[in-house]
């Protein structure tokens, strides 16, 4: 009584990592070959056959990610380094161009809008005012006018708040 | 008269000598300081002239830098008559210190050149009792005098006393900051600077400090200084040996509207070195000065002048930031007269 249990007790599955009763007999035309390097070979072989029966269990417990990492093991270690230290640092990368390149703007923008702005608002202002006065006196008094006094700071009142009128010309 | 305008004092950055104390450098006599000319000859060539006081070495590049200021400054400028004129100043900001200053400027009758009057007073003084005071005066033809004295909070600050003697081609000049011969304290600067070349003028100056304070009771400090003067160009350099301090500055300028120039500070001991630009626009009929300055503190500051003729009004504003602290300061000046 006691065998047939520890017989029932048996679960087939072959942990010693040597060939079983269930797979001995395609293992024995290759115990011929006495080699360390058969042995593995051996074993993979034998284990399709032995985990057909037991798979059930480990298919459900890998999921798809695992699988896929699972591959990535084809590729030498250097590769996968590599590849994992791109793809880590192009995000930070990415944000920390991107942060400098804020800074960068924000000062260069405040640099041009205090030195360089004003100077040339003004300045653009003066020359239009400039061009105003001397057009309206074209207009008004003939050419020559605006030839000989195109210069000179206009210190007297402008010529529209006179309220008679622009003095004729000369 | 000229306006003469009253300006708060700005004190000089720590530059090569030490314990310098500021000199309040606050109103300039009618004209930038050029001596006189020779008695009845007409006005002769920049290179008779001389170099120039040791001071003014880098006079041409500070000038074209712009004086920021933070918040309202409202300025008013009377003359009393030829000779005397008043100003009173309020000053609106949160960072310095803000109130109201009343300045006094009394020009003499003395006039070695149709532009320059002496003997210059100006005064400045505030509800708190702080004063400046200056007295600027040209006791022989070649020799110029100064005295400044400095009152705050009730207690003498600096006094300084400053001579300038301006040969053909050279000019020496000895000053006295706080003498006190009973603490057997003070500072004693002596300076020379010779025209070598026309263009080219070298000198030197010793800075003697005498302090109970000090190791062995004083210090000597030996300045090496150059200029070099071209075109449209001026170079100037200071050199201290002993303190590692370095002073170079550049100014050129490119037309009649529009300078440009770079200063350099560098001052080993304290281990600072500062590198500015700068540049100055003035519009064609010269209402209008715009200045602006950038340095390697990652400061910018800039500063807009424009008199609205024809009355005497002057409206000055003023911007700077400062990068790394992200600080921003404006002003917005007014003067009238």
């Amino acid at each position: 009584m006691p065998t047939i249990k520890e017989e029932d007790a048996d679960s087939g599955l072959d942990l010693t990592g040597s060939a079983p009763n269930v797979g001995s007999q395609e293992s024995e035309p290759k115990k011929d070959d006495d080699t360390v390097t058969k042995s593995p070979e051996k074993k993979t072989l034998a284990r399709p056959q032995d985990v057909e029966a037991d798979d059930d269990d480990e298919e459900l417990d890998e999921t798809l990610t695992e699988r896929l990492i699972g591959l990535t093991e084809m590729f030498p270690e250097s590769v996968r380094n590599g590849v994992g230290w791109i793809l880590e640092n192009s995000w930070d990368g990415v944000k920390s161009a991107y942060g400098f390149s804020r800074k960068a703007l924000w000062i260069g923008m405040v640099t041009v809008l205090i030195t360089v702005v004003p100077a040339q608002l003004e300045l653009e202002r003066m020359n239009m005012a400039n061009q105003q006065k001397q057009q309206e006196r074209q207009m008004l008094l003939g050419p020559h006018a605006a030839f000989s006094s195109s210069n000179v700071p206009q210190n007297a009142m402008p010529m529209m708040a006179m309220p008679g009128g622009p003095p004729p010309p000369q | 008269m000229g306006t003469v305008h009253a300006v708060e004092a700005n004190p000089q950055k720590a530059g090569a000598s030490v314990g310098y104390i500021p000199a309040p450098s606050m109103v300039q006599p009618p004209v930038a300081g050029q001596p006189p000319p020779a008695q009845q000859e007409p006005p002769p060539q920049k290179e008779d002239d001389g170099p120039g006081t040791f001071e003014d070495l880098h006079k041409a590049c500070k000038d074209m830098f712009p004086t920021p200021f933070d918040g309202a400054k409202i300025m008013i400028n009377k003359g009393l008559s030829n000779h005397f004129q008043v100003s009173h100043t309020f000053t609106m900001s949160n960072v310095s210190p803000a109130g109201y200053r009343f300045g006094c400027t009394y020009v003499g009758t003395n006039q070695p050149s149709p532009t320059e009057a002496y003997p210059v007073l100006l005064g400045e003084l505030s509800p708190s009792g702080d004063m400046n005071a200056n007295i600027i005066h040209q006791v022989t033809q070649n020799l110029r005098t100064k005295f400044v004295a400095q009152i705050q909070g009730g207690k003498w600050v600096a006094t300084q006393f400053q001579n300038d003697y301006k040969g053909k081609d050279y000019t020496a000049s000895f000053a006295a900051m706080n003498p006190n011969f009973l603490n057997d304290s003070g500072i004693y600067v002596g300076q020379y600077l010779q025209n070598v070349t026309k263009s080219l003028a070298l000198g030197a100056e010793v800075f003697y400090q005498r302090d109970k304070q000090l190791p062995g009771h004083q210090i000597a400090v030996l300045t090496l200084a150059g200029k070099y003067t071209g075109t449209n160009c001026q170079a100037g350099c200071n050199l201290t040996p002993g303190a590692g301090g370095l002073h170079l500055s550049y100014h050129h300028k490119l037309d009649k509207q529009v300078q440009m120039g770079v200063e350099l500070e560098t001052s080993l001991r304290m281990r600072e070195s500062v590198a500015t630009f700068g540049y100055q626009v003035d519009s064609e009929d010269g209402s209008t000065t715009f200045k602006a300055q950038a340095d390697t503190n990652w400061c910018v500051g800039a500063t807009l002048e424009k008199k609205l003729l024809p009355m005497p009004f002057s409206l000055i504003l003023s911007g700077f930031a400062n990068h790394p602290k992200s600080s921003y300061r404006f002003g917005i000046g007014f003067m009238v007269g």
